[in-house]
């Protein structure tokens, strides 16, 4: 039997663990958070992998393999699909590129496409001479009918498809209206202040539309600098200021773009038909529509050989696209508007697509995001990439993903030191009955989630209300939440959970709690990503003085360099440091706390305190190396002289929360909040761990313990995004645990969330439905679990457990 | 006026040995070398000194007289032509907006295109939403599609913020050439004939053929024009000798001077249609065409250089031909 042979593994936690992963077959990776199942996976098996691929193909000869085991054999070259490695940030890249459905769209337009002779009328196709007059070819290249092409695009709104403008009805309501009021009526007095008093003071009180046309269109619009930028302007201003979701006077008009009316391409492109459509309209259905439009294409019109095998490519990508629970989304929808989940089966998606064999595929929980619905036929999806002679290796903790599995490593039995070794390997009714395996004890249901006391929520209950909500697909949404609850918003991938909460009920919180434009706390996170939210404006909430503040704890990382890591995040580094300066050893060399941070002398000038060199190999190949000059060990050597009980400062960055937690016992600073980690199941974090090497599952409770540990006295509504990612059912029971806290304080929590288990154990319930995008964004259900699972309109139902 | 710059060719260039113009023959020999290597697309070399011809090589079969196509060389000859009509007061000043000579055009009033003045196209800086990859402008190929190119240009959005920042496009010269057509009431290359082609020389310019035209009529600003090595360096002299030509000023000097000086202090790599770099101790303007065109132009050393060269999409830099040349001994 193939299968890959590793031997003596080292790297991380792992106890020099010797296996066999068989090749060709559906693997599952298992154990708690930190437990050293994603080391083995990605760390070894992927990047061994790749790394021995490169090597091979003569790109990556300069480097040596790095340690991490003794030797692994039968590797082949490996794909990672994970979180982390995917981040997609392009506005431009969107489903119809990345599944590379344009490119044979494009092509099905360039050989198939009609559209009306400019000499006679009749409808031609645009690659022949027109039958009836004879005029000669436009000749069209498929760029012609990109919107990311100069040859295609919307000039007007360069392919965008929405642009900005001023309305000027709202600004100067009145022939008289001056520039202060006109301020005023944009909500930006404070901002503009400065020229009222200064620059403009001549212009501030007469009617605005009096002054000399470039002191308007200058103060409008920005004079430009010559360097790519303009002079502070209330266009640029009020549209920054609308990208955040802080805009609420309606003054900045975001609109659809008057030149292609959303279509994003040319009117040149938007002349060429297949059946009476054009590119930008099928850009613009969803996938499912998009499919049933080109079947009936099939049907009817008379291809050539080429458009008929161009349609059926496009076809078999659309249906693998159904197959991972996409079908909801648009060729035009935007990689990073997409959740996490999306993004992934996306990916997976495309690999399908490519239909090679003899791969290692290595994937990081697929099923996130989605409906248990939805699940079966991801499953079914991964079944044909085995099915093509590749290799799957699926780090899970889904109950019905790990029980079709044909082979199961369990890694444990708990996390950090207290895990990195091998529990058990084998079948699946193996694991249940495997004694020490934490995993198979809780699927077996030996060892139980403690069920929560969920609270019964009488309809006089306090609550907040939003209304009139018709964000993205929701139709006219209104919801309840009530206060001092455990509140769960469930629904199929596509359903409108996520433009409900986070793009609706956040920016909507957001405008509540700000004071001049600043977020209620550093942890609000407003995305400010290129596409602002589409009409949230219109939606009411009410009942906001029943509490006291919000948070919004996202998923995004805690930080984007390598020298952001946990201790820095939870302000415990400064503290840390501090005690560092105190000591002895540091007094007489004159150390002060900064030197001890990576931003002054202390550290390695090499790698800035990161200890790793990035090498690039060409192209989109990068790798990792130990700085040469520190040698992994991020300060210089005069620092690490230094001893606070023992220890470095290098040691404390090596720490685990459960280690620094001890170490650290009396400092009432530091240990609040490595308190609330240990907690919640973050015990095994390293406190020096690199941000970017996070999941979004663990920066997001890592957020949460800061939340938690900064102790505000109850009335605080806490909005979660899927906060069980990458948790074990061990760790989602004390994350659980952790959330009932906040409740039984008297903070409400709203979770966003797929999983039975957490919705369960939900005081409400808000649903969602019943499918995605334009067939759904409606509630089809609003109760307790018990409610919900004896309701026939609900889709969640039936999966909660009693 | 210095002997070396009374020296013009009449209806023949005169050529002289390389060191009666205190030229070193080796120099000049091996960089017709260079331009000879396998691979080399160069079709035609030429070096003048104090008006006559140092040096003059041809290539693959190519014969000295034959006329290639200058590509963007072509907007540096525009140039001189905006001099001309200034001076003959067909436009009043190069701050003049744009839209002054498009009557027809009404944009909003916040339309950042009212801001755009000859300044702007001369010197690369209009803001005219232009993408390019590379040295290849993708918008020409869009360009070319539409049925009325001045309209075309005319209605592409112009990024305010870009305004004054130098971003090179071929379309904001087509439109110079668009309203030179208007001001003189004639055909651009027509007007090249009699205020610049006739007295250098050239003869036979034929609009729509030596000299490209747009579906309407319109002269190629932005490329287009066809002559032999011989006959752009007539008009690299013209521009050495400061707009003169056998005693007479056929472009203004301050002209000359003020196009091949930096535009902008944040552009000083480009001046109106010109390129400038500094070799060494001199300063050089060029006019520099896709494929391998070239026109060098050093008047401190009263030098002229020619390379042309038949189109390929990949081709050689060759400013360090001139390098060489210029180098100290």
């Amino acid at each position: 039997m193939k299968a890959i042979r590793i031997t003596h593994a080292r790297l991380h936690n792992l106890k020099n663990i010797s296996l066999e992963i068989p090749r060709q077959q559906l693997v599952a990776i298992t154990g708690v958070s930190g437990s050293g199942k994603s080391t083995l996976a990605f760390d070894l098996v992927y990047e061994f992998g790749r790394r021995r691929y490169l090597q091979s193909i003569g790109m990556f000869t300069d480097l040596i393999e790095e340690g991490g085991c003794e030797r692994i054999t039968g590797l082949g070259p490996a794909i990672a699909v994970q979180q982390g490695i995917i981040r997609q940030n392009n506005p431009r890249s969107n489903v119809g590129t990345r599944s590379g459905i344009f490119t044979f769209l494009r092509l099905l337009y360039v050989y198939e496409g009609q559209s009306p002779c400019p000499a006679c009328g009749t409808l031609r196709p645009i690659n022949e001479p027109c039958p009836h007059c004879g005029q000669a070819v436009p000749g069209l290249q498929s760029g012609y009918f990109s919107n990311n092409s100069s040859l295609g695009m919307c000039l007007r709104c360069q392919g965008h498809g929405t642009l900005y403008e001023l309305n000027m009805e709202r600004l100067l309501p009145t022939p008289h209206t001056t520039l202060r009021q006109m301020l005023g009526n944009a909500g930006c007095q404070s901002t503009f202040n400065y020229l009222l008093k200064g620059m403009l003071k001549e212009y501030a009180d007469r009617p605005f539309e009096q002054a000399p046309e470039s002191v308007r269109s200058n103060f409008l619009y920005g004079i430009p600098q010559g360097d790519g930028r303009l002079s502070h302007n209330l266009s640029s201003h009020l549209r920054s200021k609308f990208i955040k979701g802080r805009e609420e006077t309606g003054c900045l008009d975001y609109r659809v773009c008057p030149e292609c009316g959303g279509d994003r391409v040319s009117a040149e492109a938007r002349q060429v038909t297949l059946s009476g459509l054009h590119i930008g309209q099928l850009s613009r259905m969803t996938l499912a529509e998009l499919g049933s439009f080109l079947y009936s294409l099939l049907e009817q019109a008379q291809l050539s050989p080429l458009g008929k095998n161009l349609l059926g490519d496009i076809r078999n990508r659309l249906q693998t696209l159904h197959a991972n629970g996409l079908s909801h989304l648009t060729l035009y929808r935007s990689l990073p508007s997409l959740s996490g989940g999306e993004l992934q089966r996306l990916f997976l998606s495309t690999h399908i697509g490519s239909e090679l064999d003899s791969l290692i595929y290595v994937l990081d929980e697929p099923t996130i995001g989605l409906h248990e619905v939805e699940k079966q036929r991801l499953l079914s999806q991964l079944r044909v990439l085995q099915s093509l002679g590749n290799t799957i290796l699926l780090v899970e903790h889904d109950p019905h993903l790990i029980a079709a599995a044909d082979h199961i490593i369990d890694i444990g039995p708990l996390a950090g030191s207290a895990g990195g070794e091998i529990v058990y390997q084998g079948d699946y009714s193996g694991l249940l009955a495997a004694p020490d395996s934490v995993t198979g004890s809780y699927l077996s249901g030996r060892a139980r989630l403690p069920a929560r006391e969920i609270k019964p929520i009488l309809p006089a209950a306090a609550h907040l209300k939003l209304s009139e909500v018709r964000t993205n697909n929701l139709q006219g949404v209104e919801v309840h939440i009530p206060l001092g609850a455990l509140v769960g918003v469930a629904g199929v991938s596509g359903s409108g959970k996520s433009s409900l909460v986070m793009k609706t009920l956040v920016p909507l919180l957001d405008r509540c709690f700000t004071r001049r434009g600043r977020p209620a706390d550093e942890n609000g996170d407003v995305d400010p990503g290129e596409e602002p939210s589409v009409f949230f404006a219109g939606a009411r909430l009410e009942g906001t003085e029943r509490i006291r503040g919000f948070s919004a704890v996202s998923q995004q990382p805690i930080g984007r360099h390598d020298n952001s890591n946990p201790a820095t995040y939870l302000k415990i580094w400064a503290p840390i440091r501090k005690l560092f300066a105190r000591s002895a050893e540091a007094q007489a060399r004159g150390f002060a706390p900064g030197y001890f941070s990576f931003n002054a002398g202390g550290a390695c000038p090499t790698c800035s305190g990161s200890g790793k060199r990035r090498i690039w190999l060409g192209g989109a190949y990068f790798a990792n190396q130990v700085c040469p000059t520190c040698q992994g060990r991020r300060f210089q050597a005069e620092v690490l002289k230094v001893h606070y009980q023992g220890k470095t400062i290098l040691d404390v960055l090596q720490m685990t929360v459960d280690e620094a937690y001890a170490f650290f016992a009396g400092e009432t600073a530091i240990v609040r909040v490595l308190e609330v980690l240990a907690r919640s199941g973050m015990g095994y974090l390293p406190l020096g761990q690199p941000a970017p090497t996070l999941s979004g599952g663990e920066a997001q409770r890592i957020k949460l313990a800061y939340e938690i540990s900064r102790n505000r006295a109850g009335h605080t509504l806490y909005i979660l995004d899927e906060p069980t990612i990458g948790l074990s059912l061990y760790d989602t029971g004390r994350l659980m645990h952790l959330l009932d806290e906040l409740v039984r304080k008297g903070s409400t929590v709203l979770v966003v969330e797929h999983d039975p288990v957490v919705l369960s154990n939900c005081d409400w319930l808000i649903e969602l439905g019943p499918g995605g995008g334009s067939e759904g964004g409606r509630v089809i259900a609003q109760g307790s679990p018990a409610q919900l699972r004896e309701n026939p309109d609900s889709i969640t139902g039936p999966y909660l457990y009693a | 006026m210095p002997e070396a710059f009374s020296t013009f060719p009449g209806d023949e260039w005169e050529t002289a040995a390389p060191q009666t113009l205190a030229l070193n023959a080796e120099k000049l020999a091996a960089a017709g070398d260079m331009l000879a290597r396998p691979g080399s697309n160069a079709a035609a070399f030429l070096v003048v000194r104090r008006g006559k011809i140092a040096w003059e090589q041809v290539y693959h079969g190519t014969s000295r007289y034959d006329r290639h196509h200058l590509f963007s060389v072509t907007k540096s000859v525009l140039s001189s032509l905006v001099g001309i009509a200034l001076q003959e007061g067909l436009l009043e000043s190069p701050d003049q907006p744009v839209l002054d000579f498009f009557p027809e055009v009404h944009p909003d009033p916040s339309d950042p295109l009212r801001l755009l003045t000859l300044r702007h196209l001369l010197a690369m800086a209009s803001g005219l939403l232009w993408p390019r990859k590379g040295w290849h402008e993708i918008m020409v190929e869009r360009l070319r599609h539409s049925p009325d190119w001045v309209q075309f240009i005319l209605g592409l959005p112009v990024r305010r913020e870009e305004i004054g920042k130098f971003h090179y496009c071929s379309a904001a010269s087509h439109l110079l050439s668009a309203i030179l057509t208007r001001v003189s009431g004639q055909n651009v290359c027509d007007y090249a004939r009699q205020r610049l082609f006739a007295p250098l020389g050239i003869a036979h310019v034929i609009s729509g053929s030596a000299w490209e035209t747009d579906p309407q009529g319109i002269t190629l600003g932005g490329w287009g024009l066809h002559l032999s090595a011989r006959e752009i360096a007539r008009f690299g002299w013209l521009y050495v000798s400061g707009g003169h030509w056998g005693g007479r000023a056929l472009i203004p000097e301050t002209w000359v001077q003020q196009s091949t000086r930096p535009a902008s202090p944040a552009s000083p790599g480009y001046g109106y249609q010109w390129w400038l770099r500094p070799v060494g101790r001199y300063q050089v303007f060029a006019g520099l065409g896709v494929g391998g065109q070239y026109l060098f132009c050093v008047p401190e050393q009263q030098l002229v250089v020619v390379i042309l060269s038949r189109f390929s999409s990949r081709w050689t830099d060759r400013w360090n031909i001139v390098e060489g040349l210029l180098a100290e001994r």
